[in-house]
């Protein structure tokens, strides 16, 4: 016997799960017909945006007068947007200067401030990567907007930003330096091209960073100097190469391959002797990935190495890098 | 009280708890579906690759893709062909022959010059012997492992100990990934240090066109099983994992697709060989190693990376699958039962994870199976037996859709990978058909997994494939 007691709430729970239901199929349903509005509309979409994008190409390439814009109709200002980030990376200079006048003319820098104030991170983080692009037309919006978004809430928010005001002129790269020394964010792997971009300029801000930070933190920056080649990090590099942590002196044997230094080939024979396999084992593949002459020695000292995956790395690597006569079987 | 009025009173006791667990199933999925949304919303997935390309290529970690295959002569040359083309910076490929009685290792040795490697490979993890490891002079990112069968766990133990990235990534030999979903699944390990795992969505390859192991177009399968699949894929994937993963309780990163940590793994003796639910064992190893040590540490889903894999087409095959996936879940289950009893230590994903895999899906099911059987019987115990029927009908049917399509609306809103507005509309259609047989079906499935469980049923049992449709050489040509 159920009780009647419950029969108020069993009513209730049918009557939600339908209306429920009824509610969940004609959103649904909504969204289909969207999807076939959008399907029908598509062919007039992408004349649209052929016609746009025609007309930015010949602005950029001042055939046409930037500031004119062209009849519509016009696709979704986020589809300009995107056509002219795309652009814009087959340019340099007065042209790309041009394209951004041409894309202000026609709304895309107002669709990007306002899309700078958007509640979602992402998208904000997006508008931070495009602004740039028109510092040259609208500078003092774009450098306000930058200043903004660099102490935004959202940390690849504060990336983005960075990195595009790093690429501006001297008051925004000073603006963001200032923001990397106060800002944990850029410990992380995700901000080194950015610290790289700023690197490649102001090598003290890196050494700086560097100054008393963790083995994580030192290892990243590491690279980073590695992969842009700043020779003035070297020493620091060497000094970590006798660092505790197995990371540290990993990523500073890989920045002196990098940078090409003269004692690379000694650092990967020191990381190649390291008492921890793995870190041996890494050593072998940093010589796999710019094989040179003076590695074969370090090679074959490691064919009789006690860690068979080291052994049998090193001789696979000699086995690619040295005639196979020379190659013990 | 005589023994009819016991016997009627224990009947509306049994209803109404029914009832109440079906309930309780419902609205957890209603939470979940909230979450999902709310994750979505919080941090919408990427649609263009362009820029990911170039805010990765330095930073992305390197990478080691295990590939586990047995007998797959047909398809093995083009799936590592497509692996080897990916969109990634850094990374390497290591296909494990696990004793294949096909010619799977003459294919790859034939198609990629493939030259011995002398001397054996090292034995960090327990794994059955290997005959013999082959690499590519010309392609240095292949390797090629031959062992002994020892089931997928051993195969990727084989490959975890030549693996020499930062991270691994266990791919099925079947299943074919997007070009960019490595790239768009490494993302978390970048953002976030403490990331250990990372699941991607998995989708139904079943109708797809497929060109030398590629997805060249994304469509609906023609058969309903498959597509009933799509559809529960949709609702498992983009709302369930999600969910689970923003709220810190994912315990499960498909086998399918999945990506590691290599150091963890390695630490935590690689997978375990005697359970056919490796994928999900493991990430609840990773989960209690990181909470005894009190390390931080992040397992995270990322909707939008797309691996395709083929579901079967034949109820038989589906039945063999649900019943190795049900068996699996409650192989682990059991195994890690007493994280339950200590939610202070294990946290969310013991409560959470643990908790509603025995409420929702060992529980609920048996609850709903025996409500369907039971129902008529009840009706004869008097009271509001019509507002139990219908609340009944309404909660495990009409729930069930209306949960369906709000995946399906959370998948158009967000992630939008369905190709067309008419394969959306028979998308809805197979939530509403989802629900008026082919779940109930699943369920009786997973009974029978739980008494083979019960029974100590080991292997995973033979699920015939079709392979994927190849375009006619016209096609190809065109």
């Amino acid at each position: 016997m159920i009780p009647e007691a419950v029969a108020p709430l069993l009513r209730f729970a049918w009557t939600a799960t339908l209306l429920f239901l009824l509610l969940a199929l004609s959103i649904t349903l909504v969204l289909v017909l969207r999807r076939l509005v959008g399907e029908l509309a598509a062919p007039r979409r992408a004349r649209a945006l052929a016609a746009v994008h025609r007309h930015l190409l010949e602005a950029a390439l001042g055939r046409r007068d930037p500031a004119a814009v062209p009849p519509g109709p016009y696709p979704p200002r986020e589809a300009v947007a995107e056509l002219v980030v795309e652009l814009a990376a087959m340019g340099r200079g007065e042209m790309r200067r041009r394209l951004a006048a041409a894309a202000k003319a026609l709304g895309v820098l107002d669709h990007l401030l306002a899309r700078s104030r958007s509640r979602r991170a992402a998208l904000r983080a997006r508008a931070a990567r495009r602004l740039g692009l028109f510092a040259p037309v609208a500078p003092r919006a774009v450098r306000a907007a930058l200043a903004r978004l660099l102490d935004d809430p959202a940390g690849e928010v504060r990336v983005a930003a960075a990195e595009t005001a790093a690429g501006l002129d001297g008051e925004a790269r000073r603006a963001v330096a200032d923001r990397i020394r106060r800002d944990p964010v850029f410990t992380r792997r995700l901000a080194l091209p950015c610290l790289e971009r700023l690197g490649g300029a102001d090598p003290a801000l890196l050494d700086s960073l560097a100054e008393g930070a963790d083995a994580a933190r030192l290892a990243r920056l590491l690279e980073a100097a590695g992969r842009a080649r700043l020779l003035p990090l070297a020493p620091r590099a060497l000094a970590a190469l006798r660092h505790p942590a197995v990371a540290v002196r990993l990523a500073a044997a890989r920045a002196l391959v990098e940078m090409e230094h003269p004692r690379a080939a000694a650092a990967l024979a020191e990381l190649a002797a390291d008492a921890d396999p793995a870190l041996r084992l890494e050593a072998l593949l940093l010589m796999a990935e710019r094989p040179r002459a003076p590695y074969l020695r370090i090679l074959r000292a490691r064919l009789d190495d006690p860690d068979p995956g080291v052994a049998f790395r090193a001789r696979h690597l000699l086995a690619r890098l040295a005639p196979a006569a020379e190659v013990p079987a | 009280m005589t023994m009819t009025s016991l016997l009627l009173a224990l009947g509306g006791l049994v209803a109404l708890t029914l009832f109440a667990v079906l309930l309780f199933q419902q609205l957890f999925y209603l939470l979940l579906l909230t979450v999902a949304l709310a994750a979505l919303l919080l941090r919408p997935p990427r649609r263009e690759t362009r820029t990911l390309w170039s805010e990765l290529v330095d930073v992305a970690p390197s990478l080691t893709i295990l590939v586990p295959a047995h007998d797959e002569e047909a398809t093995i040359v083009d799936s590592v062909r497509a692996l080897l083309a990916l969109q990634y910076p850094r990374f390497e490929v290591v296909v494990v022959d696990d004793g294949s009685r096909d010619a799977t290792l003459a294919r790859l040795r034939e198609a990629f010059a493939l030259e011995p490697v002398a001397g054996p490979p090292p034995q960090r993890l327990v794994r059955a012997p290997v005959r013999g490891v082959w690499r590519a002079r010309d392609l240095p990112r292949l390797t090629v492992v031959a062992k002994e069968n020892g089931g997928k766990s051993d195969a990727l133990n084989a490959g975890l100990e030549l693996a020499t990235g930062e991270l691994v990534c266990s791919v099925d030999a079947d299943s074919l990934l997007e070009s960019d979903s490595l790239l768009r699944a490494v993302e978390p390990f970048v953002l976030d240090e403490t990331t250990v795992a990372v699941g991607g969505t998995v989708r139904v390859a079943n109708g797809c066109r497929v060109e030398r192991g590629r997805v060249v177009a994304a469509e609906l399968p023609r058969r309903w099983l498959p597509r009933l699949q799509a559809m529960e894929y949709i609702r498992a994937f983009v709302m369930a994992r999600l969910a689970f993963a923003r709220l810190g309780a994912l315990t499960i990163v498909s086998g399918a697709f999945g990506l590691f940590r290599r150091d963890l793994v390695l630490e935590l003796g690689g997978y375990r060989r005697d359970t056919v639910g490796e994928d999900f064992e493991l990430v609840m190893r990773i989960h209690r190693h990181c909470r005894e040590r009190g390390r931080p540490y992040a397992v995270h889903f990322v909707p939008e990376p797309v691996c395709w894999t083929q579901a079967p087409e034949r109820w038989r095959d589906l039945a063999r699958q649900r019943i190795r996936w049900h068996r699996g879940a409650l192989e682990t289950f059991f195994a890690h039962a007493d994280m339950l009893t200590r939610p202070r230590r294990y946290g969310a994903p013991a409560l959470l994870g643990l908790g509603t895999l025995f409420l929702v899906d060992v529980l609920a099911p048996a609850a709903e199976l025996l409500g369907w059987l039971l129902l008529p019987v009840l009706g004869l115990t008097g009271g509001p037996v019509l507002d139990l029927a219908l609340a009944w009908l309404a909660l495990a049917v009409g729930g069930g859709i209306a949960l369906s399509c709000g995946a399906l609306i959370l998948e158009e809103l967000e992630l939008a990978r369905v190709p067309r507005a008419g394969d959306l509309l028979r998308l809805a259609l197979a939530a509403v058909v989802e629900n008026l047989g082919y779940r109930q079906f699943v369920n009786v499935c997973r009974m029978i997994g739980h008494l083979q469980w019960l029974r100590g049923a080991t292997g995973w049992g033979r699920i015939a494939r079709r392979g994927f449709a190849r375009p006619t050489s016209g096609e190809a040509s065109s």
